[in-house]
């Protein structure tokens, strides 16, 4: 419970653990004051007109991330807290890798094939009550057989997008 | 006078016939998360070559307000703006989408979308010398603070976390500098790699930060992506018609910022929005909670948006500066047909300019009956559509957006690897919506502050050449605000807070 209310409202109800978010905020500050001093000591390879402007942007970078720290420890309840990820972390990083996975294989396989598998396959990260059955993964076969042809063809045949052709010899 | 005796030439039927299909067309691409306007314009403009120059100019100019109002479906429905000028429109766009009130923020969008559509023709017809004057008024110093401005008041709007806003706008600014520079031409930040010579591609970076992470999130909880409607489907058109009525002051105030950014060459629908949001949140009574499912910011970044269309035009027509990729399509579109620019297109081309303008505003008045039909169907479909085939569709369309801007596989990996960057950033409670807009302002921020630098150390007084004029003073000023003003109000509002007393305290649940 805050010290301070008004109408009942705590002063800040989002951060309940400033101590935990100290740590990260300081964490991401260090890291971007890094980023900052690596851009101010890159730019120096650079013709001055060049470095200009990314200096002054890594410059920004130090004395905001300094901030930042600073805020954290000086007025932790000011920075809203950092609202930890709903739902399945899991299935997140699964629908990622899949997605990883697609972008990866799509100049050698090609748009049509990885689409449709990446549609399946993402279907199969979303949870649903339902469970899969034979009819409910050939429903959602055809439906990413549709969509992703349907893509294909508006894209290819009328507005002149070449999408990745497969550049395998077993599928031409 | 010569506007209604070309005016009346606009209405054949082959015309109408051509604003109608521009216009659906434009709202069916700009609906596409990131198939942007200049990607509608680019991709049919060979379409107009058969055309002569007044029906082709009508085409491609409805086909740039429908994209531009098309954009708000994906940012409404589902969190991915179709175009950068709709990145305002899912700050309240979606929350309200999300707790059942899609279909009304729909229709209060294409309510706003027609009102600034408007307004920005009306501009364009009868203000098009005086505006284009404003555009001549900024130099290299104005540009630079009109892009820091843009920058400091998103990250005003990251509701208490200010220093985290600027941190993401600078990381967007310093994502800008990757490529060949544009000033010295030093190949900055390429780490040797061939595909990043040409820079971060604005499209896919946009697609990889702000829809992404939304394609990740939708697979992480069951059940449906939106609530049911909160009422009865055939009420929402009274009840948006009432709500732009109530607030009037900020649809009007909206557009008047949109028609006067959109003026300005290279600043565009997207900062045009981000201002007038900013603007409507500070003017709006304290009760309204903005970036929480308001109508007002909807209101506010669609009606702009839509203002900067025909406003932006200005440059475009009287001066031969395209101030936007959009305009510049256009700009070709008008050489290829052989009409030349200049203060004495009305005079000389009278024909072609005011029937263009006639067609436009028939275009924008007949996008309000056809916006709302379309609204309430897509809302549906897309609140009645399982995750299942939502997720992938969206993943989908994410792919084709990023690759189909330049044909380049390059493109997918760069919003690939943003996208996971951007969720990152997320989690440790920075917002992306900066690093977008700092990518988008960063060459204009770059040219004005090292041609100013230049010229200031040339003429002696660099500090001085950053503050030597009143447009500089002022957008100093509305910075400062921007920074000040929030700090000040939640100061003033600590001071508001009294200590309970411990015994109060201890009943307190």
């Amino acid at each position: 419970m805050s010290q301070f209310q008004r109408r009942n409202v705590p002063i800040n109800p989002n951060n309940t653990k400033p101590g935990k978010d100290r740590t990260t905020n300081t964490f991401a500050g260090l890291g971007f004051a890094t980023l900052g001093a690596l851009v101010i000591w890159n730019s120096q390879e650079f013709e001055s007109s060049g470095a200009v402007t990314p200096i002054f942007i890594g410059t920004a970078l130090i004395v905001l991330s300094v901030s930042l720290i600073a805020a954290s420890f000086l007025v932790p309840r000011a920075i809203p807290s950092i609202e930890a990820p709903s739902g399945s972390l899991w299935r997140r990083a699964i629908g990622a890798m899949v997605i990883v996975v697609w972008v990866s294989l799509l100049p050698y396989f090609g748009f049509l094939p990885t689409s449709i598998a990446a549609f399946i396959a993402i279907s199969f990260t979303v949870p649903t009550a339902q469970v899969w059955s034979v009819q409910k993964f050939a429903f959602h076969a055809f439906t990413a057989a549709a969509v992703a042809t349907l893509f294909w063809f508006t894209l290819t045949s009328y507005l002149g997008i070449a999408l990745p052709e497969t550049q395998l010899p077993f599928f031409n | 006078m010569d506007f209604l005796n070309f005016a009346f030439d606009t209405f054949t039927l082959s015309n109408i016939a051509i604003a109608m299909i521009g216009m659906l067309l434009g709202i069916v691409i700009g609906a596409l998360p990131g198939l942007s306007s200049t990607f509608a314009l680019a991709v049919l403009l060979p379409l107009t070559f058969t055309m002569d120059a007044t029906s082709a100019l009508l085409f491609l100019g409805t086909v740039y307000m429908g994209s531009t109002y098309g954009g708000c479906f994906a940012a409404i429905l589902v969190n991915t703006p179709g175009t950068p000028q709709s990145i305002t429109t899912t700050f309240d766009g979606y929350p309200m989408a999300k707790r059942g009130d899609g279909g009304f923020a729909l229709s209060i969008a294409c309510f706003s979308s027609v009102i600034g559509g408007i307004l920005g023709i009306i501009a364009f017809l009868f203000l098009a010398p005086q505006l284009a004057k404003i555009a001549l008024l900024f130099r290299p110093p104005e540009y630079f603070w009109l892009a820091i401005l843009g920058l400091t008041i998103i990250a005003s709007l990251s509701e208490g976390n200010m220093i985290k806003g600027l941190i993401a706008g600078f990381i967007g600014l310093l994502l800008s500098q990757i490529g060949v520079s544009v000033v010295s031409g030093d190949a900055r930040f390429t780490f040797e790699q061939t595909a990043l010579i040409g820079g971060i591609p604005f499209i896919p970076a946009t697609i990889g930060l702000l829809c992404l992470p939304v394609v990740i999130d939708l697979l992480s909880e069951p059940g449906h992506h939106l609530a049911s409607p909160l009422r009865a489907r055939n009420g929402q058109f009274g009840r948006a018609a009432r709500e732009i009525w109530n607030q009037k002051s900020n649809v009007v105030r909206s557009s008047i910022i949109g028609t006067v950014i959109g003026v300005i060459p290279a600043a565009g629908g997207a900062v045009a929005s981000l201002v007038s949001y900013s603007e409507a949140s500070r003017a709006a009574p304290p009760e309204r909670k903005f970036g929480q499912g308001e109508p007002g910011g909807v209101i506010a970044s669609e009606a702009a948006n839509n203002a900067t269309v025909g406003s932006g035009l200005v440059p475009t027509f009287v001066l031969g500066i395209p101030g936007t990729p959009p305009d510049a399509v256009i700009l070709a579109a008008m050489l290829v047909h052989g009409v030349q620019i200049g203060p004495k297109l009305f005079t000389e081309h009278g024909d072609v300019v005011y029937t263009f303008i006639a067609g436009m505003l028939f275009a924008t008045v007949m996008m309000l009956p056809v916006g709302l039909v379309l609204g309430r169907y897509i809302y549906l479909l897309v609140m009645k559509t399982p995750k299942t085939i939502l997720a992938p569709t969206v993943a989908l369309m994410t792919l084709i957006g990023a690759f189909a801007i330049q044909n380049s596989y390059h493109d997918v990996v760069i919003m690939l690897v943003l996208g996971f960057f951007g969720w990152g950033l997320t989690r440790f409670g920075f917002p992306v919506a900066p690093i977008v807009l700092g990518l988008l302002l960063g060459p204009i921020a770059e040219q004005g502050f090292a041609q100013s630098v230049m010229i200031g150390s040339a003429k002696g007084d660099v500090i001085g050449y950053f503050f030597n004029s009143t447009i500089s003073i002022l957008l100093v000023a509305s910075i400062l605000a921007a920074v000040v003003l929030p700090t000040l109000l939640r100061a003033i509002s600590h001071r508001r807070y009294v200590p309970i007393p411990e015994t109060q305290r201890a009943n307190k649940p």
